[in-house]
């Protein structure tokens, strides 16, 4: 049940066996089906949650009803809505399974808890946001700057387990193209090749 | 975060249960397992016959019902086996763990809240207690975490129940 979150943190920081017991305790188990919401649009965002095995999606949606997709995350990474977790405001997204998907949750008080007692899951946690704050840099260049075949490819290098796994129109979605755009850009890749 | 709890009643075969699951389900997914399958089964069909658009479904195992669950509802000898209570102890981590308390498991449930503690050590856990006041419906409500225990009350008010939270 584990397995995943003790590989990322492993990755970052050591933590004692006894370290990682007391974690555990810490932690929501929870399983969500396909399609099922973590967070809805206008609730507070109550949960960092991290993914055993699954897949999940955070979106927004305009006036007119189109989603717009800020972020997916697999197995081995976090999701949540930061700026409501951190200031218990109302979430401007949803959190939603794209499969049946295993997660652990920590609440804002348990994280603060786990830092307490775990000095090494504070710099872990830190780690964390210092990659994100990164990742999302790039995600804003790459919108700035990229053309649209540029951003389908790369961000097919970057992350090819969510290129493979997502339906092509969430994946337009979040590259902030329509549709019908990807597809064109696809099958001139497709040409070339 | 998602408003729709989900709720797991386990040992949904007495009365009590049958109402919270029936009553729950009109409003948020309930998950239901008894060790009879039967039972279920009668419920289910009860259920839906009564409510056919209640978002109820059976599980055949206690241990997927309580992973997938929020809110945890332990009712007949669920709550006193303690080889039931193993098999969902560490996906009840961080949930809120209600106990039902009535007269079919009171003759040998010497269970205090302080065991119960001890089998869910890192959960909340509320027992439920059928009021022996003879007044329909009421039930009085005893734990150690007041937070939980307001929630357990919201929900069983809302619901019909007249829940009263024990004096410590």
């Amino acid at each position: 049940m584990f397995q995943q979150l003790f590989k990322s943190i492993q990755e970052k920081v050591m933590l004692t066996q006894e370290e990682m017991e007391l974690c555990k305790t810490f932690f929501i188990p929870k399983k969500l089906r396909k399609k099922q919401t973590l967070l809805q649009e206008g609730d507070i965002c109550i949960y960092n949650a991290f993914i055993e095995k699954g897949i999940l999606r955070s979106f927004s949606m305009d006036e007119k009803g189109n989603e717009h997709i800020v972020q997916f995350a697999i197995e081995g990474w976090w999701i949540t809505d930061l700026s409501s977790f951190l200031t218990n405001s109302n979430s401007i997204y949803t959190i939603e399974a794209l499969e049946d998907s295993e997660l652990l949750l920590l609440t804002t008080a348990a994280r603060e808890s786990l830092m307490d007692k775990i000095p090494m899951f504070e710099r872990y946690q830190r780690l964390l946001l210092q990659n994100a704050y990164i990742a999302n840099q790039a995600r804003i260049n790459s919108a700035l700057t990229e053309t649209a075949e540029e951003k389908y490819i790369n961000l097919g290098i970057a992350y090819p387990g969510i290129v493979k796994r997502v339906p092509q129109h969430m994946i337009a979605s979040y590259l902030g193209l329509k549709p019908e755009t990807l597809s064109r850009v696809r099958k001139q890749i497709n040409n070339r090749r | 975060m998602s408003n729709r709890r989900t709720f797991a009643v386990l040992g949904v075969s007495e009365t009590k249960s049958i109402f919270l699951a029936k009553q729950i389900a009109k409003t948020n997914p309930v998950l239901l397992f008894d060790h009879d399958a039967v039972v279920v089964n009668e419920v289910h069909a009860q259920i839906l016959l009564e409510y056919p658009k209640a978002n109820a479904e059976m599980m055949i195992c206690p241990t997927n019902a309580s992973w997938e669950a929020d809110i945890i509802i332990l009712s007949n000898a669920t709550g006193t086996d303690d080889n039931f209570i193993k098999k969902i102890r560490k996906v009840a981590t961080g949930k809120i763990v209600v106990v039902l308390v009535n007269e079919k498991n009171t003759i040998n449930f010497e269970s205090t809240l302080d065991k119960l503690h001890h089998l869910f050590p890192f959960s909340k856990v509320v027992q439920s207690f059928e009021s022996m006041d003879e007044v329909e419906n009421s039930v009085l409500l005893k734990g150690n975490d007041e937070e939980t225990l307001k929630t357990i009350w919201t929900l069983f008010t809302s619901i019909g129940l007249k829940a009263s939270i024990a004096q410590t």
